[in-house]
């Protein structure tokens, strides 16, 4: 009997904590909205991070000297003005820039921001102690920076720096330090690279500050009563991390999150069908996903196959691949087939065209290039050698769905593929670790590049396929994987990079289409745009989200929770 | 006794070395753990990677890099730059000193991440496992003594459904059912994901879902075997004699047979207890539980070496520590059993 009656109290509390538990939570009176990360950020300290998550939490509480919007113009936030030559914040020879903060600018604990903050910030970048990950680029120009007076700060390169946002704003300066915390760090241990500020920040110059991290689960971000731009309507943002993308999409469609980013264009449909609510915008972001060819010659450690040498196979398994079912089938439609490696960029030559699937095309540049079915197994062949090409990718579900498809069309021209795939840390691994791309341990890998949209001086080009930075064992650290040279593409990457004339640098960027379409070192696929889906119900009007290269939330000032 | 429990911890120091260079030698052959940034918008240059890999001391050849792992390198310098240029010394400790090394990740050491998780972890995993014992020994019991009847054949039937799904389909089924169309037919629907907002009473409704999926799971394996011990045991000599003596069923049941079937009980949960620790890899990922399985698949993505060793190594010294427990529970259970 007394069993019993313990056993219904045992019950009854736990009815009672359910219910409780259950019971609506007290109203919120702060304005909340609810985001789900598909990973935790790594870092609060931009200079330490390479994960989009950081950097997207990070862009909540640290403000840009100033923004990309969505539509890639310059929005001023901590300055008055971007430096540019006509305004004199850029010197006639392009080597010294010369910016004003607005004065008044503090950090969320009162402290004030001046030029010191910033002089300090690339102090910390030229510091190869410091052991950042990023802003490198910075810190192999850099020959000083020097505060003039309170908001006034100059920079001095060893060379022409056009591009005022690499060197400056929000894409190349990812961060303003606040000198007051780093610097006693920075002065007792030669480095700033273990300082608690990085994981645990407590001071910011961005609209929100970070009140709780909450590691694993959650950051809670309140609103920055400091903030240059005045207070967000949105008074709370959580950001809640779901490294399950089917559980996110789920706690999305019942209303528990408001805002995602980071949707993958296959799981759009489903996404869509789950509740009416949910809308997705897309914004390019300068990816461009593509198959890298292994032209490569030398033995060491491995050539691709032989047949990839002749252009005309290139071009081949370009008429042969089907892109446009690709898109359309996988893909959602999100995003459409191209031939530029500027795609949907400003620098994008609207005349170069897109080749059209056309089979009978690739198997009449196959014959002329001597790879025929001798045997009749279905596989050309030439001189005993099977056209049978490696093709990697890593391990996400949606590049190996599109690789099924792509291994179909090749084989109806006679081309048979081998699929494989890798994880990140193998497939982009370094020389010493026989990471598959840099030791070439593939005839066709599919993976994106990425370029910067405020500029024709596209990494792709002027790294990734540089005569210069083809790996070797006395070149280990080369970034051109495919093994592709044409010296003339080398002289125009040189010209985007370093001309001063915007209309040159322009030009060159069109030759360089041209000579990638015609010699097809890498067949691009379709541009890969950020998608971002949200619960239309909760905000007040559509939301302006930020382009992928600049910071996802530059509006976020304008962006109203509904009542 | 004390004297074989000193022996047997003895015993286990060269087992863990001999694990741990193993164990070391797996993660190493992960790949570049700064590899993962090749596809990002602000990734590190070549240069930068190059240094990084060389301060991380990863360009070491295997040997030499397990030493470090094991002792430090705080009396050596590393030659940063590759030529001499720059020489840092280093900072490790290493392991014997109590250093299990820097989270390649959040460059913390990697025992502040596990310190972080392992709290969680146990929250989760020890009421889903106790609920999974308990439920166990009750239903197995009770389907052992009514052997065939329709319950017992219930419970076998239904058991079995579980234990054959993948726990994912029941995690993703369970949050479609109680936190989409709960909300959608406008019933009090559960949570999706996270541990709540700190309250218990949160925390309680939060653990709803993963600690039903965790114990449907689990459940089937124990009752079977809980099942199976009891019956063998139920038919023994000292089985009949206790009734013929006239004792009653409860007593027959819970002392001597129960008791005698729990030996083989003892060693599954001792082998079971140090996996507690290592939390639930798939169900912690759905339900977006920050505990240690997580931790760990997150750190094989990124290759976090120092994180993995530091989980790796907690485990084996778990397992260590619990198998001589468990050896030392038998003598309680069975008196007949004496270690020398």
């Amino acid at each position: 009997m007394t069993r019993m009656k313990t056993a219904l109290g045992l019950l009854a509390i736990l009815a009672l904590t359910l219910v409780l538990g259950l019971a609506p939570v007290a109203a919120q009176d702060v304005p909340t909205l609810n985001v789900g990360f598909a990973q935790e950020p790594d870092s609060m300290n931009g200079f330490y991070t390479s994960m989009a998550f950081a950097q997207w939490a990070n862009d909540l509480v640290q403000a840009s000297l100033w923004d990309v919007s969505d539509t890639l113009g310059f929005v001023p936030v901590l300055v008055d003005e971007v430096p540019t030559v006509e305004n004199g914040g850029i010197s006639e020879d392009y080597m010294t820039y010369t910016i004003k903060l607005k004065s008044g600018l503090v950090w969320s604990d009162g402290e004030p921001l001046t030029s010191d903050d910033l002089v300090f910030t690339y102090q910390m970048i030229q510091d190869s102690a410091n052991n950042f990950l990023q802003a490198g680029s910075i810190a192999d120009s850099l020959v000083s920076a020097e505060a003039v007076d309170e908001t006034t700060f100059t920079l001095t390169f060893n060379s022409p720096k056009p591009f005022a946002e690499d060197q400056a704003g929000s894409p190349g300066l990812s961060t303003i330090l606040p000198a007051h915390i780093f610097r006693p760090v920075y002065e007792s241990e030669g480095s700033i690279e273990f300082a608690a500020e990085n994981l645990d920040p407590t001071v910011f110059s961005g609209p929100y500050v970070l009140s709780e991290w909450r590691r694993g689960e959650s950051m809670i971000f309140d609103a920055n009563p400091n903030y240059i731009g005045g207070a967000p309507k949105i008074g709370r943002v959580i950001i809640r991390f779901f490294p399950d993308t089917d559980a996110e999409y789920a706690a999305l469609a019942a209303g528990q999150l408001d805002f995602v980013p980071n949707v993958s264009e296959g799981d759009i449909p489903r996404l869509v069908e789950s509740s009416p609510d949910l809308k997705i915008v897309t914004v390019f972001g300068g990816y461009i996903e593509s198959l890298w060819l292994n032209v490569r010659t030398e033995e060491n450690p491995r050539a691709g196959h032989p047949a990839l040498q002749d252009v005309r196979v290139r071009q081949a398994i370009r008429y042969a691949l089907d892109r446009n079912a690709v898109t359309t089938e996988l893909l959602a439609g999100a995003t459409s087939p191209t031939d530029s490696i500027y795609a949907s960029s400003p620098f994008e030559l609207d005349t170069l065209g897109v080749t059209e699937y056309d089979p009978a095309a690739a198997e009449a540049l196959l014959d002329e290039a001597g790879w025929v079915d001798s045997d009749g197994d279905g596989v050309r062949d030439k001189d005993g050698v099977k056209l049978e090409l490696r093709y990697s990718t890593t391990t996400a579900g949606w590049r190996n769905n599109i690789q099924a498809v792509l291994q179909q069309q090749l084989a109806a021209v006679g081309i048979s593929v081998i699929l494989e795939s890798y994880p990140a840390s193998e497939f982009f691994g370094a020389w010493a670790n026989n990471g598959i791309n840099a030791v070439g341990e593939y005839d066709i890998a599919q993976y994106a590049n990425n370029t910067a949209l405020t500029n024709p001086a596209n990494v792709t080009v002027y790294e990734a396929l540089a005569c210069d930075q083809i790996p070797s064992e006395d070149n280990q650290g080369g970034q051109n994987f495919t093994g592709f040279c044409n010296e003339d593409m080398d002289a125009a990457a040189q010209v985007t990079l370093n001309s001063l004339d915007p209309d040159e640098r322009l030009q060159a960027a069109y030759t360089i289409q041209e000579i990638m379409k015609e010699n097809a070192p890498l067949i691009n696929l379709f541009p890969r745009g950020d998608n971002y889906a949200y619960n239309t119900t909760r905000f007040t009007g559509d939301i302006t989200i930020g382009s992928g290269v600049g910071n996802l939330w530059f509006d976020i000032l304008n962006w109203e929770l509904s009542s | 006794m004390t004297q074989y429990i000193l022996r047997r911890l003895l015993q286990s120091i060269p087992l863990l070395f001999i694990i741990s260079f193993i164990l070391f030698a797996f993660t190493n052959a992960l790949g570049d753990p700064l590899a993962v940034f090749a596809e990002s918008r602000q990734r590190p240059s070549a240069a930068q990677r190059e240094q990084m890999i060389r301060r991380l001391g990863l360009d070491r050849p295997l040997m030499e890099q397990y030493v470090t792992w094991l002792v430090g390198n705080d009396w050596q310098l590393i030659d940063v730059n590759g030529d001499g240029s720059e020489m840092v010394p280093g900072t490790r400790m290493g392991v014997l000193r109590g250093d299990f090394g820097i989270s390649f990740v959040t460059r913390r050491p990697a025992w502040t991440r596990i310190d972080e998780r392992l709290p969680a972890t146990l929250t989760l995993m020890v009421p889903s496992y106790l609920i999974t014992l308990i439920l166990a020994i009750a239903v197995g019991v009770y389907s052992s003594i009514r052997q065939y009847t329709f319950v017992d054949n219930l419970i076998t039937g239904a058991s079995f459904f579980f234990y054959s799904m993948p726990i994912f389909f029941i995690a993703l089924m369970v949050i479609y059912i109680f936190g989409v169309q709960f909300t959608h037919w406008g019933l009090p629907a559960l949570p999706i994901g996270g541990t709540g907002d700190g309250s218990f009473g949160d925390l309680l409704v939060h653990m709803l879902m993963p600690v039903f999926c965790l114990v449907a799971i689990q459940l089937a394996g124990y009752v079977r075997f809980i099942r199976s011990s009891m019956l063998e045991v139920l038919g023994q000599d000292y089985v009949r004699t206790a009734h013929a003596k006239g004792i009653s069923e409860r007593n027959v049941v819970q002392r001597h047979a129960l008791k005698n079937a729990a030996l083989p009980l003892v060693t599954l949960v001792g082998l079971d207890l140090p996996f507690l620790l290592a939390g639930a890899v798939v169900t912690e990922r759905i339900f977006a539980w920050p505990g240690m399985g997580r931790l760990f698949i997150e750190s094989f993505e990124r290759a976090d070496i120092p994180v993995m060793m530091a989980i790796l190594m907690l485990l084996c010294a778990t397992v260590v520590i619990f198998q001589l427990l468990t050896d030392v529970v038998y003598t309680w259970f069975d008196p007949r059993i004496r270690y020398r």
